[in-house]
């Protein structure tokens, strides 16, 4: 089966050959394959991915299409490592914060675990070891907290000072 | 203006004008044609695919000047900010925004809540404060212990919904928290100045005295006596509940496992007890002398005894063992073995260490370097300690021999010893039990007089056997007891403040839920429900008051 491809589109209209088995790491696709036993020429319409975003993940499920799948999700059972990000998926998330949101909004609809994972960790690494203030710089938000509230959320927080 | 193309064009509206201002005012006033044209080109520009818009500001930007170019990028990089967290969550995609949350650690945590109401929210709704506990619960064996010690683990992962324990808020994880962390900080504390509770168990034996071993769990002390016997003790009330009977000397070594209890003695045989019952199953015959020190892991088991030699078995069942090999080397009595699956460690009256390949029984290399005979031992990953008659421990490298430091403090002979990641301790004849800090006796720079960290003079006979964990050191002596050093305090209760939850002037969200959470109950329930609701908010109260009451009252007593 290996080569074998189907053609799946862009909501801005791109056509793109992919081989079925990369497609297949996203489950939505495998579901739509497996469910409506597509004629090999229909175009597969991907309604909530734009042509450039579809590219990136392109290139990420062709990079991975070898790795070993991952453990089911387990909701009991998640060990959350941050550092764990690969050099590779490193210089493929050099992105603006922009591409890495609508990243993270294929990566859900497509139902691809491991794309889904690098990129939430990633977002999780801009957070860390950050102050309040900094993260908001960051993402660039406004803090609404009235004066009050900030202080009584402060002073709740104290515990953290002293370790 | 009509940016179709750019999502978010409010944002970048406001942008423009903001960097159009300052250019204008310190320029000159904008002409009429450019007034006119701008918009003429706007329009025309929106009317462009995708690719033409690019394509033209593309060019547009190569006809600028580069300080241009800077400006522009003042404008452009909020615009490609984006608040992860907040927009995730008003597409309905909580559960992304509670994802990347769940990556974070306390501190970050904290930080986050600060952000913005809506991150507080997040944060809250999604209980990333009882998640980070759970992820703790799982990764770190002190968590996972302790959780279960002091009872909240009843409140982690998926809870049986009792009535008074229902609805924990974030708040309730988010008060939890710092008590768990101070909670540990005290233990460290405590292990570091060595304040402990002791427990006391008088064996009371009737003619030799002293007692050789031990193991223990949460239930229950497993001891052998030099009164030939075993007896068992409950961990909680300190009593004895059975005493097995069989062998005709001194039990001097033991391991149980959740079927059966393994004992040594120095009437030569091993014997094999029925854990449940205390019924004596099996009796193997094999050392001509003393059976010294026994280990076993799942179906192997390794002997050694007074007779120099050193038995390999196999475990088929209680009743069914057979000894596989025998490994011969050392030239006095093996005092102690220990093993993975990799090596078995043994050392003896004859000054040395031995190591044997585990799947061969090849024998490997001899340690060299006490100055007299070793009494005991401990194996694991990559370390080898030992306790030896010249009063010193040393540290050796399984793997080449070498050894990385010796410890002196000890009066007396060494005579057991333990170790896991962080401490070592030790007990020896004159007595005394000591802490070492194992991470700095293994950094060649520091100084020998900072090792010890602890000496704890409570026996008053030679120590023979002990076992710790991170709570507690339980050790056994020649003067007939079995001492239990408690470093959690036992009576410490968490006490969650929950006046201030309740002031909180931040938690107009939590009300909400409250809120909503009555009108269910009221839809749902045939019951007089604001009663239910109301008692059920009351127990949760008063869950904690007498917990904090009991800790004030403990604290008091307790120094």
């Amino acid at each position: 089966m290996a080569g074998h491809k189907i053609k799946l589109q862009s909501n801005d209209g791109d056509i793109f050959d992919v081989e079925v088995e990369i497609a297949k790491l996203s489950i939505t696709i495998k579901t739509m394959l497996e469910d409506l036993s597509m004629n090999e020429e229909e175009i597969i319409p991907l309604p909530n991915i734009n042509s450039a975003i579809f590219k990136k993940v392109i290139q990420w499920t062709t990079h991975h299409k070898d790795d070993p799948p991952l453990p089911p999700e387990d909701d009991e059972n998640r060990e959350k490592n941050t550092n764990d990000i690969s050099s590779w998926d490193q210089e493929f998330l050099k992105v603006d914060q922009g591409t890495l949101f609508e990243l993270i909004l294929a990566a859900n609809y497509l139902d691809i675990k491991g794309l889904l994972d690098v990129t939430c960790t990633s977002v999780a690494n801009m957070i860390k070891g950050k102050t309040s203030e900094e993260i908001r710089q960051t993402f660039n938000i406004k803090n609404d907290f009235t004066p009050q509230e900030e202080e009584q959320i402060k002073k709740e927080n104290e515990w953290c000072e002293n370790k | 203006m009509n940016f179709t193309s750019v999502d978010n064009s409010s944002y970048l509206d406001d942008s423009i004008s903001v960097n159009m201002r300052t250019t204008t005012s310190t320029k000159k006033l904008l002409t009429i044609n450019y007034e006119k044209k701008s918009e003429e080109y706007l329009a025309t520009f929106s009317t462009w695919s995708d690719h033409e818009q690019l394509l033209f500001v593309g060019n547009l930007l190569q006809n600028m000047h580069s300080h241009q170019h800077g400006q522009i990028n003042s404008f452009l990089s909020p615009m490609l900010q984006r608040d992860f967290i907040g927009r995730l969550s008003s597409c309905g995609l909580e559960n992304l925004s509670e994802k990347i949350l769940e990556y974070l650690d306390d501190q970050s945590l904290k930080s986050s809540e600060l952000v913005c109401r809506e991150w507080y929210h997040v944060i809250s709704q999604g209980m990333l404060w009882k998640k980070l506990i759970e992820r703790k619960v799982l990764s770190d064996i002190l968590w996972h212990d302790l959780s279960e010690r002091r009872g909240w683990n009843k409140y982690l992962f998926r809870q049986l919904l009792i009535n008074k324990d229902q609805h924990k808020q974030n708040e309730f994880y988010r008060y939890l928290y710092p008590e768990i962390l101070r909670d540990i900080n005290q233990l460290e504390t405590n292990w570091r100045t060595g304040n402990y509770q002791l427990e006391r168990i008088q064996c009371q034996s009737r003619n030799s005295k002293g007692v050789y071993c031990l193991q223990y769990d949460n239930q229950k002390i497993i001891s052998g006596l030099r009164d030939n016997t075993i007896k068992i003790w409950d961990r909680k009330s300190l009593e004895c509940i059975k005493i097995l009977t069989g062998h005709n000397g001194s039990v001097l070594c033991l391991q149980y496992d959740d079927k059966m209890i393994i004992s040594g003695s120095s009437d030569s045989t091993i014997r094999i007890w029925n854990i449940e019952t205390g019924e004596l199953l099996n009796t193997l015959l094999h050392h001509c002398d003393a059976v010294l020190h026994l280990r076993f892991i799942d179906k192997m088991m390794i002997t050694c005894s007074k007779d120099r030699s050193i038995a390999v078995w196999e475990i088929n069942s209680p009743i069914d063992i057979v000894m596989r090999r025998v490994l011969v080397g050392h030239r006095a009595a093996v005092n102690v073995v220990d093993f993975d699956n990799k090596y078995i460690v043994s050392a003896s009256g004859d000054r040395t260490i031995k190591v044997w390949k585990t799947t061969t029984c090849e024998f490997v290399r001899t340690f060299l370097g006490h100055k007299r005979g070793i009494a005991c031992l401990q194996y694991r990953d990559q370390l080898v300690i030992s306790g030896s008659s010249d009063n010193t421990i040393r540290i050796w490298d399984i793997e080449c021999g070498a050894c990385l430091r010796i410890l002196e403090g000890h009066d007396e002979l060494v005579r057991c010893i333990r170790f896991d990641s962080k401490v070592i301790v030790s007990g020896a004849y004159d007595g005394k039990i000591k802490i070492w800090n194992l991470q700095a006796a293994l950094d060649p720079r520091s100084q020998t007089s900072s090792l010890c960290l602890k000496t704890i003079t409570e026996h008053n006979g030679r120590v023979f056997r002990l076992q710790f964990d991170e709570f507690q050191i339980i050790s056994s002596s020649h003067d007939d007891t079995i001492l239990c050093f408690n470093f959690l305090q036992p009576e410490r209760q968490y006490s969650l403040d929950l006046n201030s939850i309740n002031s909180s002037p931040i938690l107009n969200i939590d009300q909400t839920q409250i809120d909503n959470f009555t009108s269910t109950i009221k839809s749902t329930d045939n019951f007089n429900t604001d009663e239910i609701l109301d008692r059920t908010i009351v127990n949760d109260l008063q869950i904690q008051v007498p917990a904090l009451s009991r800790a004030s009252s403990s604290s008091n007593s307790g120094n």
